[in-house]
């Protein structure tokens, strides 16, 4: 076990900005970035604000920034001198929440559930290979730090979350409505050169969603 | 400055269970309000296994034949007539998924593809599985309740349930993003918090919310708690490193024929392992670490290994990699890349997972002794008794979500919204509303802990009356020490605030489980205590009820009614029949194994790369 120092970019509501502050403390070899803010949490500051569920990267609550990088705080190994802070590019609350309506509310706006006349349940269909890898995404809106174009207040532009649930009902053998073109209609050639959005679980987010959206890659 | 919203129809709890009904009420016209403490429909339901029970995919399959094994399996605790409501409708649950978005795992055929075998006490295979778990019903979920009109209020706690006389009219809640005290007036309300493993953390496979906030609420209200010392113990879970203690990797099926569970002599714990219950195998790694049998981390090592000489082994393994790939990428995470493939043994111990008691309703799942309101999910009892048999809860949220969510729409639709009073709404949670700025000593989290520690180790998988005796005394501290809390200001997201909240339901269901596990002096299902260590049918084929009276909570014992199935009943797995199928599997060529097992588990649809 060695003493560290890490720092936590705490959104302030008052003065509306982060404040940095610097803990140092014991760290072990195996421990997660989630234990470091427990161990800070219990032990420093019970103030310290922030959203965490399963311990084991499943409920997507724990998404912050660390050194910069999207990343789930129980999924994540703690390094010594790192930072972290909220996810950028949604409403900051306090500490290292964020609010997460905006792109709740995207759900409905945009229809992202299953549209069909009929919902023909546990009928048979062939589901797409890549379908079964967006499945596992967690909603945990880590991605859509990464994208500079990505603006909560502006609905006109998808951004990679709602990208991804797009991508998701176009390979979804029941839904009705043409998903590519509402991707088109939602800014996604903004992406045909950018290659920066990143999940954090590894979903290859440009290539299995933007991609299939933008008609670079066929269904499979 | 406390705010007022009115509904047809209030759901707490944006789970499974919450979130079927909000919708399926909201469909029916209703105005629904839905407030969940985390964000919304992030609960257990999202981090469970994604297995669903579906009825019928055997000819030989009955609602009949589901009852009987879940009453087996419950040990006989069940209420036979909320079984019987649930067997009645089980079959629309993998449908009514469907509907809600989910899509199963499908088979070559394009067809929904079921388990080949029973598992966790079905006679019969009985389960679906889906494309990562539980993470795609958590989707589905919020996606179909973004198709409604209901109101979702996420990361809002419900602190009191309202009433008047004895009916339920609301709750009052906090926001807790910004600090606001809103009271929901609502003529039906839906009680859907999920279960309380979180007062058994780090060793418990749930999530941080699900605390047991609705037993408290419920008890609150005048409602019964059920046998509440029903706790489900799943077996295996790691126990390192620190930061994944308790998580859970497997029930006793995924040993396969031919794996062990080795103690730290070498020795077999048990033997048989696929077809025991969890409650079993649970009991018997607790008595093997009483006896100093557990390795250096406290756990056992279940060595599947030997599986993997076999066709059959290294099949099944590709398919819990392909089925759960999150639950294996825990293994790796914790224990390498040699673990994940079976090759290396896992150390494990059991986690606290699923509480079966809970609060008593009707087979309509209405509260019982209480008006307008329903309790739904994990937060209600009697439906397992005192053992759940594998994929029935997550079926439950869309079996019984769906029953509550209809009647509370057809009833808000017959009745007025009920009066408010906010002088007595105020008077009766003062003393919660004070809590921001508490000047005392202790932090909320601290107690929090020290309640967690106790709760594990003296009422966990292996109880006896000195630990019980001890977990009370300690809990009784713990209540004293509630008026020495130290509780921060300030109003947007105020940690301390929630805990202190959840602290003081946490210590009176904590003294529920306790005081019920007490007065059991029998070991059944979820229940093991050592100075009790036989199941006696003689003296306690009873429920125990826990009510609150006048002011302190009391605890009776009610005889069950074996309405239609007698303790002659036979039920679950039939032991004998699958080690013959196992048998006549090994003797064909393997190559012929390796065909039959592909298509019967759905393997290599899609090449190598899943
Ligand atoms: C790791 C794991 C794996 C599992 N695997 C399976 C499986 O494969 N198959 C199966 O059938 N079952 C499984 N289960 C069991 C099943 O997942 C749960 O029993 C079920 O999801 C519970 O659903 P629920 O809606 O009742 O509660 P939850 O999904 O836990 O939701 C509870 C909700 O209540 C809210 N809440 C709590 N307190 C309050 C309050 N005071 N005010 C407002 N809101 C509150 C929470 O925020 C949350 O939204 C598993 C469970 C776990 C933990
Ligand atoms: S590809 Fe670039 S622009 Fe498009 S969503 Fe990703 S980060 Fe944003
Ligand atoms: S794509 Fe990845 S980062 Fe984005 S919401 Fe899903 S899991 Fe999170
Ligand atoms: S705590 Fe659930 S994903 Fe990290």
């Amino acid at each position: 076990m060695q003493t560290a120092t890490v720092l936590v970019a705490r959104y302030d509501p008052d003065q509306a900005k982060l404040v940095e502050n610097t803990y140092s403390l014991p760290l072990k070899e195996d421990a997660t970035v989630l234990q470091v803010l427990l161990h800070i949490y219990e032990n420093r500051d019970s103030t310290l604000a922030f959203r965490y569920g399963c311990r084991c990267a499943k409920c997507g609550e724990c998404a912050v920034e660390v050194n910069g990088r999207p990343s789930l705080a129980c999924l994540t190994k703690a390094t010594p001198g790192m930072r972290i802070s909220p996810l950028r590019n949604l409403p900051p609350v306090r500490d290292l929440i964020v609010d997460r309506s905006p792109l709740d509310k995207r759900l409905s706006t945009q229809r992202l559930y299953v549209s069909a006349a009929v919902c023909e349940a546990l009928g048979a269909m062939r589901i797409p290979e890549v379908y079964r890898r967006l499945a596992g995404c967690l909603e945990c809106y880590g991605c859509v730090s990464t994208c500079s174009q990505f603006d909560w207040k502006n609905e006109g532009f998808g951004g990679p979350y709602v990208f991804v649930k797009l991508a998701q009902l176009h390979l979804d053998p029941r839904d009705t409505e043409d998903r590519r073109a509402q991707a088109a209609s939602l800014g996604i050639r903004r992406c045909s050169s950018c290659r920066e959005c990143r999940c954090v679980k590894g979903i290859p987010i440009r290539r299995d969603a933007i991609g299939i959206l933008l008609g670079e890659r066929q269904r499979e | 400055m406390i705010k007022r919203v009115d509904c047809d129809v209030l759901c707490i709890g944006a789970g499974g269970a919450g979130i079927v009904a909000a919708v399926t009420a909201a469909q029916a016209g209703a105005q629904v309000i839905i407030v969940s403490k985390g964000p919304y429909g992030c609960g257990n339901t999202r981090v469970s296994g994604g297995l669903v029970l579906r009825p019928n995919i055997s000819p030989k399959d009955s609602v009949e034949a589901l009852m009987r094994d879940m009453i087996v399996g419950g040990e006989f605790l069940g209420d036979q007539s909320l079984v019987e409501s649930y067997c009645d409708r089980a079959h629309l649950a993998a449908e009514l998924m469907e509907k809600f978005g989910l899509l199963f795992s499908r088979n070559h055929a394009g067809k929904p593809a079921p388990l080949p075998i029973p598992i966790g006490g079905h006679s019969l295979p009985r389960t679906l599985t889906t494309y990562s778990e539980g993470i795609p019903l958590g989707t589905a979920l919020r996606a179909s309740l973004a198709h409604t009109s209901a109101k979702i209020l996420d990361e809002t706690l419900t602190i009191k349930l309202l009433k008047s006389g004895s009916a339920v009219t609301g709750a009052l809640c906090l926001r807790w993003l910004t600090g606001e005290i809103l009271v929901i007036v609502a003529k039906q309300t839906i009680l859907a918090t999920g279960g309380l493993g979180w007062i058994f953390y780090p060793h418990t496979s749930n999530v941080r919310g699900v605390s047991g906030d609705g037993y408290a609420l419920a008890l609150d209200a005048g409602a019964r708690l059920v046998d509440m010392e029903q706790q489900q113990f799943i077996p295996f879970a790691l126990t390192h490193p620190e930061s994944m203690i308790g998580i859970v990797c497997g029930e006793p099926a995924i040993a396969g024929p031919y794996g062990r569970l080795l103690d730290a002599h070498g020795g077999q714990a048990l033997t048989h392992i696929r077809t025991r219950t969890r409650a079993e195998v649970a009991a018997a790694m607790s008595l093997a670490k009483e006896k100093g049998a557990a390795g250096e981390y406290g756990g056992l090592l279940l060595d599947l290994s030997p599986n993997l000489r076999k066709v059959v082994g290294a099949k099944m393994l590709e398919f819990l990699k392909q089925t759960f790939p999150s639950m294996i990428d825990a293994v790796r995470r914790a224990y390498g890349e040699e673990a994940a493939n079976g090759r290396v043994p896992w150390d494990v111990f059991p986690t606290a997972h699923y509480q079966l008691g809970g609060v008593r309703v009707e087979a309509d799942c209405r509260i019982r002794g209480l008006e307008n309101v329903f309790a739904v999910g994990e937060v209600q009892g009697g439906l397992h008794g005192a053992d759940r048999i594998s994929s029935t809860s997550l079926a439950e949220l869309f079996i019984f979500g769906s029953l509550a969510g209809e009647a509370a729409a057809k009833a808000a639709a017959e009745m007025e919204t009920p009066a408010c009073d906010f002088t007595s709404v105020d008077d009766g949670c003062s003393h919660s509303l004070k809590l921001p700025g508490k000047q005392g000593l202790l932090a909320p989290i601290r107690l929090i802990r020290k309640l967690q520690k106790t709760m594990w180790e003296m009422v966990g998988p292996l109880r006896d009356g000195g630990r019980l005796n001890a977990a009370l005394s300690t809990i009784t501290e713990i209540s004293g020490q509630i008026s020495d809390l130290r509780v921060s200001n300030r109003k947007e997201c105020n940690p301390d605030l929630i805990e202190a909240l959840e602290l003081e339901k946490m210590v009176q269901v904590a003294e529920v489980v306790t005081r019920s596990a007490l007065a059991r002096e029998e070991s059944r299902g979820g229940h093991f205590r050592l100075d009790y260590p036989k199941r006696d049918d003689g003296n306690w084929l009873k429920n125990i009820v826990v009510r609150i009276d006048e002011g302190s909570l009391r605890i009776e014992t009610e005889d069950v009614t074996l309405s239609k199935f007698g303790l002659a009943t036979k039920g679950g797995p039939n032991r004998l029949r699958e080690h013959i199928q196992f048998a006549i599997l090994s003797i064909l060529p393997r190559s012929i194994q390796a065909r039959v097992l592909d298509s019967r588990l759905n393997l290599g649809q899609y090449g190598g790369d899943v």
